[in-house]
Order: structure tokens, then sequence, then C-alpha cells
């Protein structure tokens, strides 16, 4: 029906300008139409304009049928904001689990805005869904009469919580990156201390670190070689090579050109040789300028920030396709709503029997989102609630619930619209200004706002 | 005289066939969760072939692949039974079907009490394979330029760093075998020309691990090599070192985390036995009680379900009889036979 109408309206247009083109004689819609006529452009607007206005008819079925469709899509983004909330958490861990060489929590925020984000989205649909459910008793529907805006200012806000998220999982990856730098820097450097009470585990982390992201050192493998990692109590200081080495550096610590084992790459066709790297005469048939096998090459810095990365982008473009399935009027939805149709024919087959149903006519539910997937255009959540509450409304003080009712966006056109809520604005700052004046202009004040508010 | 006989009026009936049909689900979940374990066991099977020397038999895995599709195809079938049951016209449909399904059920409990006992005596065949397999996996150690056995070398050292495990018993198998290529060591050295000697096969035995034996929770930098002579490393006693290398034979922890996962599994199938016979003793219940009802066209009369139609023994006699029945027919027309002539 809506597609007819606009189609009807488009046709008279179409044919009111063609008429235009062929007789100039009769005067034009915009009065200016004197040259070509871009039908395309005209057209489009007009039609935004109408849609705007567009007032539908809403027979008792219709309503409840609309009723059903926004219960399913409100379940719909019920489980994407529970998708979000889970994929908060798991990122959450996996940052947690290597928290002992990061330095700093801030990249933490990320995860943290994953988990609000899921947890309100969660309630706000659950809400609307009750409302949807209500909403076809009129007894129950009044109380939710002004859940319509308190629902489009926390979804608009959540989503931008979202988009936030989204743009600091890539503005604080260098903060991650120096994070890490430090962490690592200290993690090596504290490697020998397995006596130190508060670092005893770090020789531990940082091997189990070095075999599983399969990296070596900060850098790559030669920050090895200027932090001391053999503790001193297991140097034999008697012995001419530990005196010489010890002596050759202004620190007196024991330095040579040799890794732990954890950097040992177990794809290398030779056994690992850990010590002695930067010499070729150490080791049999060995050269250090083209070995590449025998240890790990990568820096742990850079295989952690790509491992981190990595997880976010792939959270990121997950969450953010789920979520543009509530907004968007187009394919998105309409593939939701195909799954969500083949969902519900499973339902129906595997419900249980003689059972009575959970929802007014539950077998109705098929047919239902089959209508409105193959009849109108089919409109994101927040424009069929729209279209819900306003033919509700003209429901509720009749006694013959089964009354057609219109639905409508705006009751007027936007520039009236735009016109009323500014002057609604201005009122309340004004009152908000007189609030201390005396009684008697107060008694004015609010009987001139009843009506409006009403 | 019925077994087990139990009144049911039209509510009990709906409770009945409603609970039977969550059952029903139930089932169909736990079957889906067989045919998964079914396929997560023989993908780690595959896995570690190479230490099982590739001779392991895959009977058990794809016995619970099978058992799995069945399970869901029996319980699906069950399930939109109970489904129709409350619906006189179509449940006529599935009547003739029943006595077949619930026998076919009864012989799949066999089965599924079969293929539990296979998967926890499989342990005994995977001890075996594992000790050939990772005696063979140690000497090819080194023959990373052998086409075939390239990857040995680092399936071994990846699997002693995941079990944590040093050798097929425990470290000393590394003593005994040479685990470095002849084409890293240098032979015009005197100490290698020295230790090649001093075994009759030529080998270059030491008494050095792989670095994949090595524990990173020790407080000390990993000791490979001289592990036998404590003298070679300062305040080293290798009769009281225990954190220093893996312990654990690979044999041994390969075959623990097997073992868990077979006995887990064998576990499972042995409660899914008991759904499956609940799901049978319901489903006969419902199937008698919708037969027996006293006025077939009123839904809400009342009906008696029970188990088996006559005691227990008088069904066993009843079916030796029908056993034995085409066999004295046979008799019979002898004996007839003889008669008529005479």
């Amino acid at each position: 029906m809506y597609t007819n109408q606009v189609q009807s309206s488009l046709c008279l247009f179409q044919h009111h300008s063609s008429s235009i083109y062929n007789n100039p004689t009769h005067h034009s819609l915009s009065g200016s139409l004197t040259g070509p006529v871009d039908q395309g452009q005209i057209c489009i607007l007009l039609s935004l304009l109408s849609m705007v206005l567009l007032k539908l008819k809403f027979p008792f079925q219709k309503r409840v049928r609309l009723a059903q469709g926004l219960w399913l899509l409100s379940w719909v983004a019920m489980f994407s904001g529970a998708i979000t909330f889970a994929m908060g958490v798991f990122l959450k861990t996996e940052l947690h689990r290597r928290s002992e060489v990061m330095y700093s929590m801030d990249i933490h925020i990320v995860p943290n805005l994953l988990i609000a984000v899921g947890l309100a989205s969660v309630g706000i649909n659950i809400c609307a869904g009750k409302v949807c459910q209500d909403s076809l008793d009129p007894s129950r529907f009044p109380r939710w009469k002004n859940f319509l805006l308190p629902y489009f200012l926390g979804s608009v806000f959540f989503t931008s919580l979202l988009l936030v998220a989204t743009i600091l999982s890539y503005a604080l990856q260098p903060s991650l990156e120096e994070s890490l730098k430090i962490g690592l820097k200290n993690g090596i450097r504290f490697y020998k201390d397995t006596d130190t009470p508060g670092r005893c585990f770090q020789k531990e982390t940082i091997d189990r670190l070095q075999m599983e992201f399969q990296c070596c050192g900060n850098t790559n493998y030669r920050d090895w070689f200027e932090v001391q990692w053999v503790s001193n109590r297991y140097l034999d200081y008697t012995s001419k090579e530990v005196k010489d080495r010890v002596r050759s550096n202004v620190d007196g610590r024991y330095l040579l050109d040799g890794v732990p084992f954890s950097c040992c790459n177990p794809a290398s066709p030779r056994p690992c040789l850990q010590y002695s790297l930067l010499d070729n005469n150490a080791h049999y048939n060995y050269e250090y300028q083209s070995e590449e096998l025998n240890l790990y090459n990568r820096g742990c810095r850079q295989a952690l920030v790509s491992y981190y990365m990595g997880l976010m982008n792939t959270i990121g473009t997950c969450v953010l396709l789920v979520f543009l399935l509530q907004f968007s009027p187009s394919p998105s939805t309409q593939l939701a709503l195909t799954l969500v149709t083949l969902l519900c024919h499973l339902l129906i087959i595997s419900c249980p029997p003689g059972t009575a149903s959970l929802f007014p006519t539950f077998t109705e539910l098929d047919n239902s989102s089959e209508k409105l997937l193959t009849g109108s255009n089919p409109m994101g959540i927040l424009v069929a609630l729209r279209y819900l509450q306003t033919a509700m409304d003209g429901v509720l003080d009749q006694e013959n619930v089964e009354i057609e009712t219109e639905g409508y966006i705006l009751e007027k056109g936007v520039k009236e619209t735009f016109l009323e809520t500014k002057e609604k604005i201005m009122k309340f700052l004004q009152f908000a200004k007189v609030g201390g004046a005396p009684a008697e202009t107060t008694e004015g004040e609010p009987e001139a706002e009843k009506p409006i508010t009403a | 005289m019925a077994l087990l006989a139990k009144k049911f009026d039209l509510a009990k009936r709906v409770k009945l066939a409603q609970g039977l049909w969550l059952l029903y689900w139930l089932s169909v979940m736990a079957g889906i969760l067989i045919f998964s374990t079914g396929i997560f066991f023989k993908i780690e099977l595959r896995k570690r072939s190479e230490m099982m020397d590739n001779n392991e038999s895959h009977f058990v895995p794809n016995l619970l692949i099978l058992v799995g599709l069945v399970a869901c195809g029996l319980n699906t079938f069950g399930g939109k039974v109970c489904h129709d049951s409350l619906d006189t016209m179509k449940f006529n449909k599935w009547k003739p079907m029943l006595k077949s399904y619930m026998i076919g059920c009864g012989f799949f409990c066999i089965v599924l009490f079969v293929t539990a006992l296979l998967c926890l005596l499989m342990q005994i065949s995977l001890h075996f394979a594992l000790a050939e397999g990772l005696k063979n996996g140690m000497k090819y150690y080194k023959d990373t330029d052998t086409p075939g056995r390239c990857f040995m070398k680092r399936t071994l050292d990846m699997t002693q760093i995941e079990f944590r495990c040093c050798g097929n018993n425990n470290y000393k198998d590394w003593f005994e075998i040479q685990w470095i290529s002849n084409r890293y060591l240098d032979f015009s050295n005197d100490e290698i020309k020295d230790r090649v000697q001093s075994n009759v096969e030529g080998k270059f035995l030491m008494d050095s691990v792989p670095f994949s034996c090595c524990n990173p929770g020790s407080p000390r930098p990993c000791i490979q090599h001289h592990l036998n002579n404590n003298s070679a490393h300062y305040d080293y006693d290798h009769h009281t070192e225990d954190l220093n290398i893996w312990t654990k034979g690979c044999r041994d922890a390969l075959l623990s985390y097997y073992g868990g996962m077979m006995n887990s599994i064998g576990a499972f199938v042995l409660m899914f036995i008991l759904m499956e016979a609940l799901v049978t003793i319901g489903i006969k219940y419902l199937s008698t009680a919708l037969e027996t009802m006293a006025d077939p066209d009123n839904p809400e009369s009342e009906s008696e379900g029970y188990l088996l139609e006559k005691s227990i023994k008088e069904t066993f006699s009843d079916i030796m009889t029908k056993i034995k029945a085409p066999f004295k027919g046979n008799q019979v027309e002898e004996g007839d036979a003889e008669a008529a002539p005479t």
C-alpha cells in the first residue's frame, strides 16, 4: 500500500510535469520550470517529503503484523547487543593475559566501551520487545507512551559510543606500542631475578611469550646481548672467562652474545645454537650473517602489536556490521529479516505440540515477517516503532480495539515540527530563567504550557 | 496382566507428549555433540599421526561419527511422532512404523554400549602405537634433509614443548641416539672423533638433550649439554636437579591426554544410553495410551498406557513360540504328508 501511494503521487507528478513540458502555457508547480526538468531529482525530493508526512492507514491486522515484526526485530537487535558484549569480554581477557608485559592500561578503554554498549543495547531492546508485546493490549500500552524518545536518544548515544570505540582502537595503537616497549624492556631486564619476590615469574612469562608468539627480544634478538640475563648465583666468579666478561664493561654486568632457549626456532634444520652467536668460528659450518632459521627473527613488541590490532580489527568489523542492521532500511535489513524468517520457519515446525502461543497469533508470525519483506520497503526499527506508537495512540481512548487508525512519522511537515520544537525549547529555557520570579507570573506560565504539552 | 500400566486422561497425555518432545530435542542435541566429538577425536589423531607411526586405527572415531548421525535421525523422527501424536489423523500415519522404530531404538542402545566399551579399550592399542611411533620419531630427528622425514624434528620439538615432556620414557632416551646431523659435525675435531669411535655403530652420542626439553619454569637458564657431568656447570648436581628439563616421558604425556579424552567420551555415551532408554520407554507409553483409547473419536476419553502387554514371562514365551513357529510348520506338514497317504 505504501509503494502504491508513493507511486500514485509520483505518477501524478510525472503526468503533471510532462504536461507542463508539452504545454508551456500551464503554470508549473515551482514557477521556474522553464528549461529541461530533471525529473529524477524532483521525484526523489518529493518522495522524501511525502514520506515524512506520509500517513499510513493501519487496520487492526496490519497493526498486529507491525507489532509482531517489530518484536522480532528487537530480538535480533538484542542478540547483536549480546554479541558485542561477548566480544568485549573476550578482548578484555586477552589483554589481561599479557598485562605483565604492558606498562599502561590505556588500551583497556576499548573493551570497556564494548561491554557497556553491549549491556545497554540488550537492556534497551528487551524493553522494546516488551513494548511491542504490550502494544496490542490497549490497557497496558499507555504506560509505554513516552518510550520512543528515550529509546531513540539511547540508541543514538550508544551507537556513537561504538563509533568512538572503533576510532579509539586505531588512535591508541601508538600508546599500546609504547606500553609494550616499556613492559618488554622491564621483562627482559628482570628475567634473571627469579629469586626476587614480585619478579620470580618474569622468566617464565617471557619464555612462554617468546615460544607462543614465536618472537625473540623487544625489537629483535640482539636486545638480549645488552642485558645480563644469567643470574649471578649461577656464575662461577673464579672462572677466568666470567671475570673477563664482567670486567669488560662499566657496570660490571655479565654480558654475552647468547639468547635464552625460548628464542630457538623448532623449524630450523639444525639443533639450536644459543651461545656465541656472533662468533662464526665457535660452530661448525655457521655464518651468523646468513643464518636466519636458527632463532626467531621477529621482535616480541611487533608480534604482540600485530596480534592485538588484528583482533581489534576483526571485532570492530563484526560489531559495526551487526549494528548497521538496526538502523538502515536497506539490503542489510532485508538479509537479516530473511535469516529471521528462516529461523521462524524452524521454530514453528518445532513448536511444542498443543501449546498455547506465547505471543498472540504466534503462527501468523511467519506470514507477518514475509509480508514485511515482500510488501513494503523494509523499515528500520525506529521508523516502525514510530508508526506503531502513533497508530496505537489513535486506539487508546476508543472502546472498539479493532478500528482502523492512522500512523505517521511526523504529525506535521518537517519545517513545522522543527519550529514547534524550537518554541518548546525556548519556552522551557524562559521558564527555567523565570523560575525564581514571583508567584503571580508563574501561575500564568503553567496554564500557557499546558495546552502545548498535553 | 500388563506390565507397569498407568491411566491416562487428555491432560496427562498432552503433558507426556510435550515432555517427550522436549527430551527428544535434547537427545538430538546430544547426538550432534557425539558427532562433533567424533570429528574432534579424528582430527586429534590425525594431528599426531606421525608420533603413532601412521599406523593408528580410526575405527573408534568413525564409529562415533556414525552413531551420532544415526542418533540425530532416530530422535528427530521420534520428535516428529510426538509432535503429531495429539492429532489423531496425523498420528495414524506413523502408527504402523512405531513397532519397528522401537525395536530399532533398542538395537541402537546395544550399539551405543559397544561404542562406549571400544572407546575405553582403545587406550591399550594407542599405548603400543605411541611407543613404536615415538621411538622412530626420535631416530629420525636428525634427518631434516631426508624427504619424508624433513619435519620430524619440528613435530617432535613442538610436541615436547606443548605436552611438557622429553623423550620416550624419560630424557635419557636422547642419550642413546644421535640427534645431531652429521653435516653439522666437524669430523676433523678430536673430541668428535673420540666420541664417534667410542661406540660400535659409529654414532655421535652425547649426554645432551634438544632445547625443546627445557622447562621455562626453571629459575636457572636451561642446561642442555653435559647433563651427567656435575663439574661442567657451576653449582649443578644432576641427581637433585629436577626443574631444569621436563622429567616426564612423551609417551605417558600423550597417553594421559588421549586417555582423558576417551574416558570422557565413553562416559558421555553411557549417559546417552540412559537417555535413549528413557525416550524409548516414553514413546512406548505414549503409543499404547493412544491405541487403547476407550472411544477413539473422543479425544478426551481415558486410556491406559503400559510397557508390555503381558508380563515379562508371557511376552518371552510368546516371542519364543513365534520364532519356533516356522520350524514347527515344516514338521507338522511332514507329519500330515505321512498321515495322508496312509
